[in-house]
């Protein structure tokens, strides 16, 4: 405590800031997936401020970082599953697996000084706003020391991302089961299927992905779907004739390193593509009745030497485009 | 299905168009249910044992591998605690309410707190 005689502190009359100079702010961002690899790239040309990442994996990429079950990609074209500034000319696939996104986010990030401003396998516990300071008080725990860092910002960001707490299905008996139980948000790497007896549970996404892919290789692959899943031609048909298989040529590539223009407009093509879908999400729409019908005579086409009852189940009787 | 530029499509895709344009491809999932060696299930599970599936019918199904794709936990609400102004829990209200923000970002009691998806829709169709 200072004492009273002493020569009290006057404040200064005019502050040695200029005008309109931005107060010094510090961001936490949660998570170094696309979205706080984002951040990274806007935070470059913000002034006066700070940043730290913090990302309970070893390193970035998020949901692409950790879903690698067999057959894992995007299902939207790789070119329009990229940041709106930043083109990628070596996409190998119209659609590509994790591995390849997870890459390309990578090198995104090495780019941006992400790894500069992470601090990995730190998983945030706690924020608590206080309002005193005007501040976030956060906690991370080092998941290898399991010791509990403290911080704190102006600001916090989350993007943390939805797919990566998987849960396990409510199933009596689940782990008493004595092969092996693997689930595709948490698929062990070393998993080999060849010659196997395998059971999917579930028609989702992770499903439809993954029982193409391991078919060719098991001995029996009995696939549980209890509830029905619209099964939609793939998106941007006419980009990629060939499905998922429709690779980019050595041609096409060079053309779109050669020519930015060129790539970006052909980026807008497939964004204008998919866009163009979103009158079918319109309940009772003209669209959606359209693309109903549409959807239900591929599946029936698809599923021609099924037995018609089976077939017949399989159709959903929800409208599409109400989950998938 | 929309209508696209023919003029630029006709650069790359040109012959590929015409002859494929009114069947899209599929994933191959419908595809593989045919397979040989691949039967669909539609009846629900009743239990596992240590080495089948069992379904309600009482048909058992052994297995080496059980793959369970059955997704993740998307009731939005973060992972770890969040106390905002008057010691609001986030986790405890969006429980309550469902994952409500403005504009799907911000959300109320939560000053200068963004965050990526916590989405006013229960609905995951737009995700990804």
């Amino acid at each position: 405590m200072g004492s009273l005689s002493a020569t009290p502190t006057t404040l200064p009359l005019v502050t040695p800031t200029p005008l309109n100079t931005p107060r010094p702010i510090r961001i936490i961002v949660i998570g170094a997936g696309i979205s706080g690899i984002a951040f990274a790239y806007k935070a470059l040309s913000l002034t006066n401020v700070t940043f730290v990442i913090y990302e309970k994996n070893a390193d970035v990429g998020g949901t692409w970082f950790e879903s690698r079950y067999p057959g894992c990609s995007c299902d939207i074209p790789a070119h329009s599953y990229s940041y709106p500034w930043v083109s990628n000319p070596e996409w190998s696939h119209v659609y590509v697996g994790a591995e390849e996104i997870c890459e390309f986010y990578k090198a995104r990030a090495r780019e941006y000084n992400v790894y500069v401003n992470a601090k990995f396998n730190h998983r945030v516990v706690s924020c608590e706003w206080d309002a005193e300071v005007g501040r976030w008080k956060v906690k991370a725990l080092d998941e290898k020391t399991g010791v509990v860092v403290e911080d704190e910002a102006e600001v916090v960001l989350n993007c943390a991302g939805v797919l990566n707490r998987w849960k396990w299905p409510e199933i009596q008996g689940l782990h008493s089961f004595e092969g092996t139980l693997a689930h595709t948000g948490n698929y062990p790497q070393d998993l080999d299927l060849t010659g196997k007896s395998v059971a999917v549970i579930g028609a989702g996404s992770s499903a439809i992905q993954v029982v193409p892919t391991i078919q060719p290789v098991v001995k029996s692959l009995t696939n549980f779907a209890r509830s029905a899943t619209w099964i939609a031609p793939q998106f941007v048909g006419r980009l990629a004739p060939d499905g998922r298989r429709t690779a980019y040529s050595e041609e096409q590539k060079r053309k779109f390193r050669e020519d930015a223009e060129y790539l970006k407009q052909y980026r807008r093509e497939v964004d204008h593509e998919l866009n163009s879908r979103f009158p079918n999400f319109y309940k009772g729409s003209p669209r959606q009745k359209a693309s109903r019908e549409l959807v239900e005579k591929s599946m029936r086409e698809n599923l021609a030497g099924m037995d018609p009852v089976l077939r017949e189940s399989l159709i959903p009787d929800f409208d599409v485009g109400c989950r998938r | 299905m929309s209508a696209v530029s023919a003029g630029f499509w006709s650069l790359w895709w040109g012959d590929l168009l015409t002859s494929r344009f009114s069947v899209t491809p599929g994933e191959g999932y419908l595809e593989a249910l045919q397979e040989e060696n691949v039967e669909i299930v539609r009846t629900s599970i009743k239990e596992i044992t240590s080495n089948s599936v069992v379904t309600s019918e009482g048909k058992a199904y052994p297995v080496d591998v059980i793959i369970a794709a059955t997704g993740y936990d998307t009731s939005y609400t973060p992972a770890f605690k969040m106390t905002g102004r008057h010691g609001v829990d986030l986790g405890a209200r969006w429980a309550k309410t469902g994952a409500e923000a403005y504009f799907t970002c911000a959300v109320p009691d939560m000053p200068n707190y963004f965050s990526k998806f916590p989405s006013i829709t229960r609905d995951t169709s737009m995700l990804n």
